[in-house]
């Protein structure tokens, strides 16, 4: 072979080679999955800045994830203007989505107008997504006519929406003289989407609760027995059913921990329902049966069952408070789990274990936050507001409340409002002392 | 060669069968495709009037392909495509009309090759074996059905790819389209492409040929279709950079370069055979130039190009010492997102790339369910006296030493890709497509100047995805 193929193949193979630590869009997708968020933002940023429309929006949904709304809407908006119109949807949802802290709908439906224009379905869609979300900003019949409008589309979504809003207007309105044609409708409608919509679930559990003689559990397991969800999404939901029960009768919460039990077999996040129930209800199970539970838990590889124990020895239920054993649990899940790292966190800045450790403590709890527990930041803030072991810093106190609220904590408000009539007091206090200070001058 | 051939067929099908059975059986996810196409392809004389017989011709065939992926995360994956050419019947039109009906019937191998993704890092690296498509942009290697092993990288910024191929036999059941000029030929290739900006690349690639047959000795009688006309070894490497801006302006540079030595066979009729008479050893040498702008125009669904084509025109010996393209090169355009497959040099003239100067005007046009685009071509020879590479014009006279014009195409080629078709509504995707190319020849083509010659395809595809049925 002459050296005009030699060199350059040669040549080939190390670039190839060297090469391999380049930026990537799905390396950094990858890295997403695994909960890489900084390895997936390093991949993002370095294509951004080279002008990739995606990996910008892919950084916006970093920030977003990790509860900066306004930096996620930034980074949206300049994906739009480089032509990924992904990024409308993505703002809408920032706007309506209560679960990202959304409190503007209206904004959000100006979005979907312009989306309209281009996509009209999607626009449709994203347009019955936020009166889902938000009923009363639509009457019911134009609400009712648009999810007819998407089933006749083929948007299985739709069908959701409209059993969910039928029931919740009998619920709400005709409860006393409820519509059984409506009921009916409702019914056949959630029905249909149980296998496929996660989300149906709930308000068909309530559907056969309220009017048992419409729809019934049989139907649903039926529905469920050969779908991707199974049928221990059903006895999941089952169990929350009984245990909203707003009497919580000890019959209620019996029922709930059989189904949530029944959930277990293939659903792991039944366990971390039954350890909450068994925790605040100590009543509907003893301390051999929650053990057992523990091990079973983490035979069949719930990774928190360790964290829950935890928290049954620093709460004290069952047995008397062990933070020490409490500490041995957490300690081995504080890298890959936000609760993890947050229980021991706020255990370090107290005395049960000792001395307080304000530097671990503050780490472990900005730890959590990073990993999406925004109760971290919060209890930051908390410390350093009430100056707990420590000297009190409003400053920072109003610092770490603020990323706790961007990051949707739901106490936080009420923190910063606690943090700014503190400070306000102390201002107006120290403005009389000067006036003293000036009459005694 | 034919022991060598049986012994590949049996190891590659039984291989074939080995890691189908393994995927299968490790669960590996199989998806597959049915793809059926009825065509038409219809064009008037290549002599241009220059001989008593006119040979038209037109071919129309049924064939359909059946291809799949066989995905395993841990196995890789396993491509395959088929052909069956179900109905084929070429016509010669004579002097007294449809004298000659050759119709066809064959199964063809058309893809098979291994694929394992991820064996060193994060799924960008990629190795295949097997029966191969590999392609290139500038459309000197592409879309050759061919065996071979390669290595690539693939990742946002950078693709690269290493390959040694060599097309070792012919996997049709009529054994046709496989000749002794096609063979015992062996390919190197290398490509590079790396992505500095969004839409931005910078390309270089290397691609020897190694053509290890040898000619057969000088006075020795074959048939036509058996002689081995020409054995080249040659290194073309290529060098092209492209970027999109924000106005909706791309522009591409590419320039390419060829080494290497040829000979070519020549032969005389003797009978019903063909005798090799002589043979003649030439350099290659030659340098080809391609550059265009392109105007995107969204508001118009429309695309607007120019594009100067020119490539080295060698000595006035009458040596062929100009720019000569690769036995893989099939000069489709690859210039912007059309969709469209255009000849560089036009459907019904299809001339190499060797000694010409071309300007090409192109317009495209896409919205959701149709794609049309036009092409127009001024094609000049830049050294008169030399000849230029092959083409599907053959005049009697030949070519005019001193004339330069070669001739004008237009093409023309829409597409039509419809969504809800009620009579196929259960099937994935249907495409009707007209290609029509007109090639007028210029004043180096002599008494034939000022003649024409159409081609025009008529193609009805229709596809199904098997899991979905």
């Amino acid at each position: 072979m002459n050296r005009f193929v030699v060199f350059p193949g040669f040549f080939s193979v190390l670039l190839m080679a060297g090469c391999s630590s380049l930026p990537d869009l799905d390396a950094g997708k990858r890295a997403l999955t695994e909960n890489s968020s900084a390895e997936a933002e390093q991949h993002f940023m370095a294509l951004s800045r080279r002008g990739f429309p995606e990996a910008t929006l892919l950084l916006g949904d970093i920030q977003r994830d990790q509860g900066n709304r306004e930096k996620a809407l930034e980074l949206y908006r300049q994906s739009l203007e480089l032509g990924v119109d992904k990024a409308y949807s993505r703002m809408a949802r920032l706007h309506y989505r209560k679960s990202a802290g959304g409190q503007s709908p209206e904004q959000a439906l100006s979005i979907i107008k312009e989306m309209e224009e281009f996509d009209e379905l999607q626009a449709k869609l994203e347009r019955a997504n936020l009166y889902h979300e938000w009923p009363e900003l639509t009457p019911f019949d134009t609400r009712l006519k648009l999810f007819d409008e998407l089933i006749a589309s083929g948007i299985e979504k739709a069908c959701l929406y409209k059993g969910t809003a039928l029931l919740n207007k009998v619920l709400d309105e005709e409860r006393l003289q409820p519509d059984r044609e409506k009921m009916t409708e409702a019914w056949n409608c959630l029905l249909g989407v149980v296998g496929s919509e996660h989300q149906a679930l709930k308000p068909a559990i309530q559907l056969v609760m309220v009017f048992p003689e419409i729809g019934s559990i049989e139907a649903l397991k039926d529905q469920l027995e050969d779908s991707d969800l199974g049928i221990s999404r059903l006895y999941a939901q089952l169990g929350k059913a009984f245990y909203s029960d707003e009497n919580k009768t000890t019959e209620s919460l019996l029922a709930a921990k059989e189904y949530f039990l029944k959930a277990t077999e293939t659903d792991h996040e039944a366990w971390a329902e039954l350890f909450r129930m068994a925790l605040k209800y100590p009543h509907v199970t003893d301390s051999e049966e929650l053990s057992e539970w523990f091990e079973k838990a983490k035979e069949s590889g719930f990774k928190e069952a360790d964290v829950w124990k935890a928290k049954q020895f620093l709460a004290g239920v069952y047995s008397i408070t062990d933070p020490f054993s409490a500490e041995k649990l957490l300690l081995p899940h504080v890298e890959e789990n936000a609760e993890a790292s947050f229980l021991l966190g706020r255990l370090y800045l107290t005395e049960m274990l000792g001395q307080a450790r304000f530097y671990e403590g503050f780490e472990l709890l900005s730890q959590a936050a990073e990993m999406g527990k925004p109760e971290g930041y919060l209890e930051i803030a908390r410390i350093l507001h009430e100056g707990l072991g420590i000297a009190a810093n409003p400053i920072q106190a109003r610092i770490y409340a603020e990323k706790a609220w961007q990051m949707g904590a739901r106490r936080a408000p009420e923190l910063l409002y606690e943090i700014e009539a503190s400070r306000v007091s102390e201002s107006g206090q120290d403005s009389k002392q000067d006036s003293v200070i000036q009459s005694e001058g | 060669m034919e022991v060598r051939n049986k012994i590949i067929k049996t190891l590659t099908v039984t291989t074939a069968v080995f890691t189908m059975a393994t995927s299968i059986s490790a669960s590996a996810d199989w998806s597959s495709f049915v793809n059926a196409r009825v065509s038409h392809d219809r064009a008037t004389d290549s002599y241009l009037g220059s001989r008593d017989t006119k040979t038209d011709f037109g071919i129309t065939a049924l064939d359909v392909r059946y291809g799949g992926v066989w995905q395993n995360d841990n196995l890789g994956s396993l491509d395959l495509l088929t052909r069956f050419y179900l109905a084929g019947s070429d016509k010669e039109i004579g002097n007294t009309g449809f004298d000659d009906n050759n119709s066809r019937t064959f199964a063809e191998l058309k893809r098979f090759n291994y694929q394992l993704t991820n064996p060193v890092h994060n799924g960008e690296w990629q190795y295949a074996i097997g029966r191969t498509r590999f392609r290139e942009s500038s459309g000197m290697m592409w879309d050759k059905d061919i065996e071979g092993f390669s290595l690539g990288f693939h990742s946002t910024l950078l693709n690269a790819e290493v390959r040694v191929s060599e097309r070792l036999m012919a996997w049709r059941t009529d054994q046709t389209d496989f000749f002794n000029e096609d063979q015992k030929i062996r390919y190197y290739s290398g490509i590079v492409d790396y992505q500095w900006f969004y839409q931005s690349h910078i390309s270089a690639f290397v691609l020897h040929q190694d053509d290890y047959s040898g000619l057969q000795p000088i006075g020795s009688l074959h048939n036509s279709e058996d002689i081995d006309r020409h054995d080249r070894n040659a290194t073309w490497l290529g060098l092209s950079i492209s970027s999109q801006f924000e106005q909706g302006i791309a522009v591409h540079l590419g320039v390419q370069t060829v080494k290497g030595e040829g000979v070519d066979s020549n032969s005389s009729s003797v009978g019903s055979k063909r005798q090799i008479t002589g043979q003649q050893t030439y350099d290659i040498s030659g340098w080809l130039l391609d550059a265009g702008v392109w105007w995107e125009m969204p508001q118009l669904s429309s695309w607007f190009g120019v594009n100067l084509t020119l490539t080295s025109k060698g000595e006035d010996k009458g040596d062929r010492e100009g720019f000569i393209q690769s036995d893989l090169a099939s000069n489709r355009y690859r210039a912007s997102d059309l969709g469209l497959s255009f000849y560089k040099t036009g459907y019904a003239y299809r001339q190499t790339l060797e000694n010409l100067s071309m300007v090409s005007l192109l317009y495209g046009f896409r919205q959701e369910q149709w794609r049309a685009g036009v092409q127009w071509n001024l094609i000049q020879r830049r050294n008169s006296k030399a000849g230029v590479g092959d083409s599907q014009i053959s005049t009697e006279e030949g070519l005019i030493a001193g004339n330069h014009s070669l001739g004008q195409t237009l093409d023309f080629e829409v597409s039509w890709l419809p969504e809800n078709l009620q009579f196929f509504e259960s099937v994935d995707r249907v495409q009707l497509t007209m290609r029509a190319g007109l090639f007028r020849a210029g004043d180096a083509y002599g008494n034939a100047s000022g003649k024409t010659r159409s081609r025009v395809l008529l193609e009805f595809k229709v596809r199904q995805d098997l899991e979905d049925f």
